[in-house]
């Protein structure tokens, strides 16, 4: 009986609305799972206001774009993987040799005005439908988009 | 059909009554205030403080946005004081000395001059004198600061805005967001907020480059 409870109660955990249901493959120009790039909504994907945040917490943040359609995902954590095998914290020369020579790009940041107030990491490597911030030689981000 | 005499003497006497409270509550609230001129306030001179938020895609709750060339925009918050009686408007907003990203997150913080910042949504709130000289004390004393701290997540220019609105007790609306390996008070979030507020005016971007408007435009309510 208790075995049963148990079982209801995990069930029930990760179906809460709005969660990940565990780490999903990140696959360029696709998406990951459920969530897919140029066709999931805000709404799909953001089920209730607390959701964004508890994706966050996770290392997982989304941008949307015309008519609130996902446009890219970002993550920051370890626990994603592309489906290749590729995630957050693996060195760049890992990156290269699942991916081959990217082109390589940089990230800047401005607050509105001409002057920059940083550069985020050391550079970015872009590929068809993905992108690895590279800070201090490692990965510290993933960006899916589309291709 | 005639009206008795009763009728009109209580006519007047309830226009007596009625000119009697006018009066009296115009000399009381005007005592209040300093003279029934200012009271009066012919011409709507007033104090505001003014709310200036540059989202990064107007329109929108997004918090960043990755442009061409690889510039990621991440919009800004600011604030204005204005005198009608002096015309006179004063805008600052807070910014990192140093470089900041979410990788790096905190450095030294600075309140810098925005007049000429553009925005994108603006709402303005009625407050007193001891308000507006209240506010206008604090950023004359964040200015001075030369150990400001900006942390990205958690002191940003938004964070900013909403700390100094509250020296006059204005309370702005949360506008929690958040971006890679981080978040929290956000200009996307804010702007999306602040239209919602009766009187906000929002500036439509121009059609060509799809910029935001400037400061001294006039918006669309």
């Amino acid at each position: 009986m208790r075995s049963i409870l148990l079982a209801s109660f995990l069930l029930a955990a990760t179906n809460l609305v709005g969660m990940p249901k565990g780490p999903c493959k990140l696959v360029p120009g696709v998406g990951c799972g459920d969530l897919i790039i140029n066709k999931s909504s805000r709404g799909q994907v953001l089920a209730d206001k607390e959701a964004e945040k508890r994706y966050a917490d996770e290392g997982m943040t989304f941008s949307f774009g015309a008519n609130e359609i996902l446009d890219s995902i970002v993550v920051t954590s370890k626990q994603f993987a592309t489906d290749k095998g590729v995630s957050p914290g693996d060195r760049e020369e890992r990156v290269r040799q699942v991916y081959g020579d990217p082109k390589i790009g940089k990230l800047v940041l401005f607050k509105g005005g001409p002057e920059p107030v940083g550069t985020l990491g050391d550079r970015v490597l872009d590929y068809p439908g993905v992108q690895f911030v590279i800070s201090h030689g490692s990965v510290w981000a993933v960006a899916i988009k589309a291709k | 059909m005639a009206i008795g005499t009763a009728e009109i003497a209580f006519r007047a006497n309830q226009k007596r009554k009625k000119f009697r409270s006018c009066l009296y509550l115009f000399c009381h609230v005007a005592s209040d205030v300093a003279g029934p001129l200012k009271f009066a306030d012919w011409e709507g001179l007033e104090k505001y403080l003014v709310v200036y938020v540059q989202q990064p895609v107007p329109g929108t709750s997004k918090t960043y946005d990755v442009q061409s060339y690889g510039h990621v925009v991440t919009g800004h918050s600011f604030i204005g004081l204005k005198d009608t009686t002096a015309h006179t408007e004063t805008k600052a907003g807070f910014y990192p000395k140093d470089t900041v990203t979410p990788i790096s997150p905190t450095t030294t913080g600075q309140v810098k001059d925005d007049s000429n910042h553009s925005w994108n949504v603006k709402q303005e709130y009625k407050i007193t004198d001891d308000q507006y000289n209240a506010v206008q004390q604090s950023i004359s004393t964040d200015k001075a600061d030369t150990n400001l701290q900006y942390d990205l997540n958690t002191n940003n220019c938004t964070d900013w805005v909403m700390d100094t609105a509250g020296k006059a007790g204005v309370t702005l609306p949360d506008a929690t967001g958040t971006w890679p390996d981080g978040g929290g008070q956000s200009p996307g979030p804010l702007g999306q907020e602040l239209k919602q507020q009766p009187g906000a005016t929002v500036q439509e971007p121009k059609k060509d480059d799809g910029s935001s408007g400037s400061g001294e435009s006039s918006g669309s309510s």
